[in-house]
């Protein structure tokens, strides 16, 4: 509170009504008019006299916000009676109003005062303990110049702008660190400004939303806008948060939406979402892996979700892999031990499977190959089955289909001439041994163009 | 309801006092020597004021009779006047952009007494609705009639305003000097009759008239509001602003001896508004200021104290400034200095060449560039300096002594010399967690313990650099040490610094001990701590002042004598001597070794805020909550005398936050929520000039240890730094050429150093300059304040 504010604030004044109100109260019912008027001024010029002296004490402590101990202490330097236990919870007052229905229906505050249960206190959890005060030095400033790093301010510069878009958790972990320091998990340090979360809530709605013309926009939007770095962090958590909650409704449109968001992300070039993987693979990975992506699996496209999904998954290992150390491997090896658990539905491994081949020529090359076989071997299992599924049908299918997309571009590429079926046979199983030999010798005799599809056509998904 | 009777004047009637005559030489008294003169010429000029009304004419009368000319009060009119306030609350605001014309009818009011006589006639016999109408009827018959009886103030207001707006630009500020005091005797006036509502509007009438917001009123914002709040005579009568600003003394005018004049001709012989001539008469000093006009942004400057201007008179007692000359701080001070400049690791040319021929104990400590660059007569005895004996303090042991010599050796010897090329680097201690909860901090001078007083009454010591808090040792233990051992000192300290000295924990963040001193039982208001570490003093809304060893950690004398919460204590720099200010309008000057106090300084009605202690420990500075900083003797006045400030300035406009003197004693700096850096000069009390630069209220500030930087934090994040010896090197060469005015803040500003969201209440330059601050972090979810502001 400025003093300032206060010569400009209207002045304090205790309406007439309160004053009545607590006579009233009080067994005083027959005050006239004018005694009450006149205590209405006393009881306000008392308080205007407290709130004074409180300032002087808040004025006195170098704040520029009076709290009520300051009130206490100025009560206290009266020899009165501090108030014990008024305190502003959230900055609201403790105070509610209603109407006295005795006194013409007249707005009364009065305290909420409701009653505790006893076992409730006692069983209520623990409350926070308070922090204890700590002490952190930096240097603020260096022979005339401060410092960037996280304890100083920043000083708004085009430069920073752009590092700041480069690295957007540059600037989050600036704010986090006073967090951190202060070791208050609960409460959000990134702040976001009216105009961006205005943008956040139409663009997250758009996307989500039923309009395919309104969510072509929004997909727009978010693929070339260049401001979006404060918000990508709340992009990237609805698209996680919202891949957890869609994948068990099986909620396969509201799936594909997202990944296209996704994929808007990675498009855009001002956003850099290195910081971020740890969210977006795991709901990309969901989105491939998934054992049931929507409510009728042998009826709808969950395939072109799979598809898109794992060319997403190719294209951000292609784009991180550089800066993020183990990063392939590590997507690699997801893959590969969802494929090796046989427990887990033939749809999970076709997952798997087109996950691998849309790494690229390399990774088809150096575990694709070797799976092939056990692959075949499960399927001829799962064929012989008598209880085979409609699903389970579909699914094989579409691995053969995979199998016939990818490998023998990418044989014809890593093996020379000539090709020799029992070399097949032994390398790939009995089931896909001769298949493969079949479609290879078929591709040699074209020409070697337009062999490698490794993207899903974005028709698919569209 | 007051029917107040109107025969009655009212019992703490101001005006009351005829003015004793204060005058001396150049101070004109607009004297009760005129008064005859005036009662002379009113009826000649009720001649031009025809239109005026009946109720000069009561005036009038008054007037001219000659016991009662004075002493009748303003009310005199309201004879036949009721008092209105209780039966139209809902009363028109008046519109007071034209006079109108008013026409009394006196006759056909109907006198109070008989008005509530008919309302309990009728009230007793149960005609309620007879009641509802005769009061309205009244009403309607009242306001048509009689005219409110503020009207003359706000006439006789407007009058003078109007008078300021006549006189040319040259001079006009001077004559508005008054409009702030006649406007607030006014309305107290006004409310002291019991007329709240008409105050009201007269209030509401001036203060929001944007032009004189900007002009008049802005120095008194702060009174502005306590003004505002007293609205009936009973909170009058409560109210210490009105006892400081009624009955402490006179306002201070100071204006030319031309438009004193004029102001002479306008207020006594025209007699145009004897209202006016009566509130100057019984509150005003006017001061004849030599030579013309001074400038209107001078003039704003110094104004803002609660009574006006400083009396030129109070200020022309001679104040031994300079440092003192043969104590052994001084010297060992100023060996150390040479010692480093000889070195060469310090290169402030002149001390090394000039200084080894003058024999030791002639030397004056100069830690201040400037005054080293100056020629060798300067290094003669200060004539300005007090006798070593006129406070006498303790000599330093001899323990003490190499103690400091060994340390200033190796700091003084590696001390920076702070340029606008080399500027500070500046180490920044933010406390966490403890907002709203830590009142204040201090620093010990070599920079190595922090004290932190917090709001529920205990105070935390911790120690800054890598080594345990240390403490003595049991007596028990201490009976065995040999005493004629030359380690004695470290040897009683139990040592727990060889087994941690390893530093197993290198994170520079985390402190390394810490200590709770608790006894006081409520919040802490201010924390001093010696200059050799053995002792903290701390202050607190307890009424207490406590001394706590920080050898043995515990409470050594708690200091009684103080009436209300204590604001602040501080040692003198050469310790033994404490002082200590506080809301009971006293500040007290303590000494260590007695619980009682030695000197009470008392002022007034006004709570004294900060203190700040001389370098030659005998002076105190204070600043009071009528903003105006005093100076006070630490020198015991002659028997029977008060003790009266020697040196008193006015010019802040809101609470003065810090006060600190320069390194050579000569010069006061202070700061506080008016944002204002004030420079005074303490041989005369005048105004150097006044930095301005910082958004918010200034918490602190130090000046490096060769007196060359001053360095500002405040409340908007910032850390300033200001070149002060070339501001200081300027003026005395004469090239400053805002003397007495707002001196921007490029001119002399160096750097802004911001943090994030901490103001930073203690800023410290440790022995070699380096710049330490310390700040309680601000949690963003608390700016709201802020964010509304800017």
């Amino acid at each position: 509170m400025t003093t300032t504010e206060q010569a400009k604030a209207p002045i304090l004044h205790f309406p007439y009504q309160s004053i009545q109100f607590i006579a009233d109260s009080n067994q005083c019912q027959h005050l006239t008019d004018d005694s009450i008027k006149y205590l209405t001024l006393e009881v306000t010029g008392i308080v205007r006299f407290l709130l004074q002296d409180a300032l002087k004490f808040t004025r006195k402590c170098r704040r520029t916000k009076m709290i009520t101990d300051d009130f206490e202490s100025a009560m206290k330097m009266r020899y009165l009676e501090p108030i014990v236990g008024f305190r502003l919870s959230n900055g609201n007052l403790p105070f509610k109003t209603t109407t006295a229905a005795g006194l013409g229906h007249r707005e009364v505050q009065c305290i909420d005062d409701h009653e505790l249960q006893l076992d409730q206190v006692i069983t209520a959890p623990m409350p926070k303990i308070p922090l204890d005060v700590s002490i952190r030095t930096h240097w603020l400033a260096i022979e005339g110049k401060q410092p960037t790093i996280n304890e100083n301010p920043e000083i708004i510069s085009k430069a920073d702008l752009t590092t700041d878009s480069l690295d957007p958790m540059k600037s989050l972990t600036k704010k986090r660190y006073n967090l951190d320091a202060s070791k208050i998990k609960t409460s959000n340090p990134h702040e976001l400004s009216l105009e961006q979360q205005i943008y956040y809530k139409e663009i997250t709605e758009a996307c989500v939303g039923s309009e395919e013309q309104k969510r072509q926009e929004a997909i727009g939007s978010l693929s070339t806008e260049t401001g979006l770095h404060q918000i990508l962090p709340r992009i990237v958590l609805f698209i996680s948060e919202g891949v957890k909650v869609n994948l068990m409704q099986y909620n396969l449109a509201i799936l594909i939406y997202l990944m296209r968001m996704t994929s808007a992300l990675l498009e855009n070039k001002s956003l850099y979402c290195e910081k971020y993987l740890h969210q977006l693979f795991p709901a990309i990975m969901s989105c491939i892996l998934a054992k049931q992506l929507c409510v009728r699996p042998d009826a709808d496209n969950h395939w072109a979700l799979r598809d898109y999904a794992s060319s997403r998954c190719a294209q951000m290992v292609k784009m991180f892999s550089a800066s993020i150390h183990g990063l392939r491997n590590r997507i690699v090896r997801i893959f590969l031990r969802t494929f090796h658990s046989e427990r887990l539905p033939l749809v999970t491994h076709y997952g798997a499977l087109v996950g691998l081949c849309e790494m690229g020529q390399e990774t088809i090359e150096e575990l694709v190959f070797p799976i092939i076989r056990t692959l075949g071997d499960r399927i001829v299992k799962s064929v012989e089955n008598p209880s085979l599924s409609q699903m389970d049908k579909t699914t094989i299918d579409r691995i053969n289909g995979v199998i016939s997309k990818y490998i023998p571009p990418a044989y014809r590429t890593s093996r020379s001439t000539p090709d020799d079926i029992e070399h097949f046979k032994q390398e790939f199983g009995n089931f896909y041994g001769p298949r493969l030999y079949t479609q290879v010798t078929q591709q040699r005799q074209q020409p070697r163009s337009t062999t490698q599809p490794t993207q899903v056509s974005e028709s698919t998904i569209y | 309801m007051h029917f107040s009777s109107p025969t009655s004047s009212s019992p703490q009637n101001p005006i009351s006092n005829p003015t004793n005559s204060l005058s001396t030489n150049n101070v004109l008294l607009l004297p009760s020597n005129t008064t005859s003169k005036m009662s002379f010429i009113i009826p000649n000029n009720n001649t031009n004021n025809n239109n005026n009304s009946s109720q000069q004419q009561q005036q009038q009368q008054i007037i001219s009779t000659p016991t009662s000319g004075l002493t009748t009060s303003i009310n005199s009119n309201g004879i036949n006047s009721i008092s209105n306030v209780s039966l139209s609350s809902g009363q028109t605001t008046q519109q007071r952009l034209s006079f109108p014309q008013r026409t009394t009818s006196q006759s056909q009011q109907i006198p109070q007494e008989e008005f509530a006589k008919i309302l309990r006639v009728l009230q007793e016999n149960n005609m309620t609705e007879s009641v509802e109408i005769f009061k309205k009827e009244y009403q309607s018959l009242f306001n048509k009639t009689t005219s409110s009886f503020s009207e003359p103030y706000f006439t006789a207001l407007d009058g003078y305003i109007s008078y300021v707006q006549e006189q040319p630009d040259t001079s006009r500020h001077e004559f508005s000097q008054l409009i702030y005091p006649l406007f607030v005797h006014m309305y107290l006036d006004l409310v002291e009759k019991d007329h709240a509502q008409e105050a009201q509007d007269f209030f509401k009438n001036y203060v929001q008239n944007t032009n004189l917001q900007a002009t008049v009123f802005a120095a008194h914002k702060d009174d502005l509001f306590r003004i505002k709040s007293l609205v009936t005579k009973e909170l009058i009568a409560q109210s210490e602003y009105v006892k400081s600003f009624r009955h402490n003394g006179r306002y201070w005018i100071k204006l030319c001896n031309a438009s004193l004049e004029l102001l002479d001709q306008f207020l006594i012989k025209q007699q145009k508004y004897p209202l006016l001539t009566k509130i100057v008469q019984a509150y005003f000093q006017l001061e004849i200021n030599d030579g013309s006009a001074r400038n209107a942004e001078t003039q704003r400057l110094l104004s803002g104290g609660r009574l006006g201007e400083i009396k030129t008179e109070d200020n022309t007692n001679r104040m031994y400034y300079g440092l003192l000359r043969d104590h052994d701080l001084t010297r060992i001070l100023q060996h150390k200095a040479i010692l480093s400049s000889s070195t060469g690791a310090d290169n402030e040319d002149g001390v090394g060449d000039d200084q080894p021929s003058t024999s030791k104990n002639r030397k004056k400590l100069k830690k201040d560039f400037f005054n080293q660059r100056q020629s060798k007569a300067s290094l003669k005895v200060d004539p300005n300096a007090p006798q070593l004996t006129r406070i006498p303090i303790p000599e330093l042991r001899e323990h003490e002594r190499m103690d400091l010599i060994n340390t200033f050796q190796e700091d003084y010897s590696r001390m920076l010399k702070i340029t606008p090329d080399n500027l500070p680097s500046c180490c920044y201690y933010t406390l966490l967690n403890g907002y709203l909860e830590i009142n204040c901090l201090e620093v010990s001078e070599d920079s190595t313990l922090l004290a932190v007083g917090c709001k529920n009454s205990s105070i935390y010591v911790y120690s800054l650099n890598r080594r345990k808090l240390i403490t003595m040792k049991l007596p028990s233990e201490l009976e065995r040490l040999d005493k004629s051992n030359e380690h004695i000192y470290e040897q009683m300290m139990t040592n727990d610094d060889s087994k941690d000295n390893t530093n197993q924990n290198n994170d520079s963040d985390i402190l390394y001990n810490q200590r709770l001193l608790c006894g006081h039982t409520g919040p802490i208001y201010g924390l001093s701590m010696s200059r050799e570490k053995w002792f903290l003093l701390s202050c607190s809304e307890d009424y207490t002042i406590r001394l706590w060893s920080l050898l043995t950690w515990s409470c050594l004398i708690t200091f009684r004598g103080h009436t209300q919460p204590v604001f602040d204590v501080q040692f003198g720099p050469f310790g033994h001597y404490f002082a200590s200010c506080s809301l009971d309008k006293t500040a007290r000057l303590w000494c260590i070794e007695h619980a009682q106090t030695l000197r009470i300084y008392t002022d007034g009605c006004n709570d004294i805020e900060t203190l700040c202690f001389h370098p030659n420990s005998n002076y105190i500075a204070t600043s009071s909550s009528d903003r105006i900083l005093k100076i006070w003797d630490l020198l015991e006045s002659k028997e029977g005398q008060q003790m009266k400030p020697i040196r008193q300035m006015s010019g802040h406009k809101l609470n003065v936050c810090i006060l600190k003197f320069s390194k050579d004693g000569r010069y006061l700096i202070s700061a506080g929520y008016d944002r204002q850096i004030m420079i005074w000069d303490c041989s005369n009390g005048s105004l150097v000039t006044c930095l301005l630069g910082h958004s918010d209220a200034i918490f602190s500030m130090d000046l490096s240890r060769d007196g060359s930087i001053l360095c500002t934090g405040s409340a908007d994040f910032s850390i300033r730094i200001w070149n002060f010896g070339q501001l200081i090197k300027d003026k005395d060469d004469g090239k400053l050429d805002t003397l007495q005015r707002v001196t921007p803040s490029a001119k002399y500003e160096l750097v802004t150093y911001r943090t994030k969201r901490t103001s930073t209440t203690l800023i410290h330059f440790t022995r070699r300059n380096l710049l330490l601050g310390f700040g309680v972090f601000i949690p963003p979810n608390d700016s709201t304040t802020k964010a509304t502001k800017t």
